[in-house]
């Protein structure tokens, strides 16, 4: 069973159905300022299922996020989507451009960044996968 | 200092490309390990530890590091070129674009290191081609006068095609990438006129040169790319000229501007 802090106000979590709905407790308690949403799973561990991630992260498409992954890493930025069991970020501020020349295949241009659907240019590569992710968190605008 | 071991770094790293990247942080000076991360996973590096682990295995029986070496010998003392660093990793198996349409291998080259990311499906010759692409890249690169961050559209699409040029001329039309036969003459004619062109001057990173090379939002597929092979063709057809020769030529005289 996972709890969900919600902000302030009862609010209904869209997405999930059924019984394994998670159980929204109100008012936020941890951290008040940073997060709006904190979600965690009973035992600590990464309990909460793929599916309940996937409905989560599309729903905050192009909200700033926190997201822990279950090797202790934190990956900040805005989701541009989700695909497959991966969902994508754009990091925060200007990325810089690396450079070098490559043989044709840039991910985000060309037909993966039109299959893709996202506006902007180009895509965080790597994506996060969902099972991996722990933590999950809105930062508010404020916050960068 | 030629193909360096990056099957022995990913074994020892359990295939964690954040500690591969790590690793190759004293390659980009001005860099952090994510940064690099978040750009060679861009260029079709793989994802994730479990698929950097398996697909390293596979590459090791198919012998990819020992043709590349062999390879990377044989272009060296045909070309004059410079000897620099080459990383191979495996490309990123479940990226359906980068299998589909250029059989999962994509390269990236700088004028001091190469990059191969290179799939288990890829034979001998195909691996033999995109380390000639790279590292004609690399020559010309280390014999042009302006750097990297002041090519202009023009120089970009002239080294592309010369690249493609170079591999065509060694392995065969079969051997070339995909984006070499998207189009026909006539198609890529108009293109040169309609959208490169006119946006020949836009300088490297610039969001119209990014657009325009590899065709998004209102731009053919590919367009860049295409055209440069288009135009480099068109320049060696009408001279003695071979791909390698013109390593030096400066762009506008290959575009006849």
């Amino acid at each position: 069973m996972q709890k969900i802090y919600c902000p302030s106000r009862q609010q209904k979590l869209r997405g999930y159905k059924g019984s394994d709905a998670p159980v929204c407790l109100s008012p936020l308690k941890k951290n008040p300022s940073h997060m709006m949403y904190y979600v965690e799973s009973k035992w600590g561990d990464n309990t909460m299922s793929v599916q309940n991630y996937h409905a989560l992260c599309s729903r905050h498409t192009g909200r700033a996020v926190v997201i822990g992954t279950r090797d202790g890493r934190t990956h900040r930025g805005i989701i541009q989507g989700v695909r497959g069991n991966r969902v994508f970020l754009e990091p925060f501020g200007r990325q810089r451009n690396i450079g070098g020349f490559g043989y044709g295949f840039r991910y985000g241009y060309g037909y993966g960044g039109r299959g893709f659907g996202f506006g902007r240019g180009f895509a965080f590569g790597a994506g996060i996968a969902l099972g991996s992710i722990v933590t999950f968190a809105l930062l508010p605008f404020f916050f960068f | 200092m030629t193909v360096i071991g990056t099957d022995k770094w990913i074994e020892e790293s359990g295939g964690d490309p954040a500690k591969i990247c790590a690793k190759l942080s004293r390659y980009f000076p001005s860099a952090s390990a994510k940064e690099i991360q978040h750009h060679l996973t861009q260029f079709g590096m793989y994802i994730s530890a479990k698929q950097g682990s398996a697909l390293t295995k596979k590459l090791q029986t198919n012998n990819v590091w020992d043709i590349s070496s062999n390879e990377f010998k044989l272009l060296r003392s045909k070309w004059n070129g410079p000897s620099v660093p080459v990383f191979i990793f495996p490309s990123d198996s479940d990226n359906k674009v980068l299998t589909r349409e250029f059989n999962g291998k994509s390269g990236l080259a700088f004028a001091d290191k190469i990059f191969l990311f290179i799939s288990p499906n890829n034979s001998e010759t195909e691996i033999k081609a995109i380390l000639t692409h790279e590292y004609n890249h690399v020559c010309r690169l280390n014999l042009f006068p302006k750097r990297e961050e002041d090519c202009t559209l023009i120089d970009t699409i002239i080294l592309e095609g010369l690249a493609e040029v170079a591999v065509a001329e060694r392995f065969g039309e079969d051997f070339t990438s995909s984006w070499t036969s998207l189009y026909s003459d006539r198609q890529l004619k108009r293109f040169w006129k309609e959208f490169v062109y006119p946006n020949r001057d836009h300088i490297k990173g610039s969001p119209i040169h990014e657009k325009v090379l590899y065709g998004s939002s209102r731009y053919p597929h590919m367009a860049g790319y295409a055209v440069g092979y288009y135009v480099v063709r068109n320049f060696l057809k009408s001279t003695d000229y071979h791909a390698e020769d013109l390593l030096s030529l400066p762009s506008t005289e290959i575009a006849r501007l």
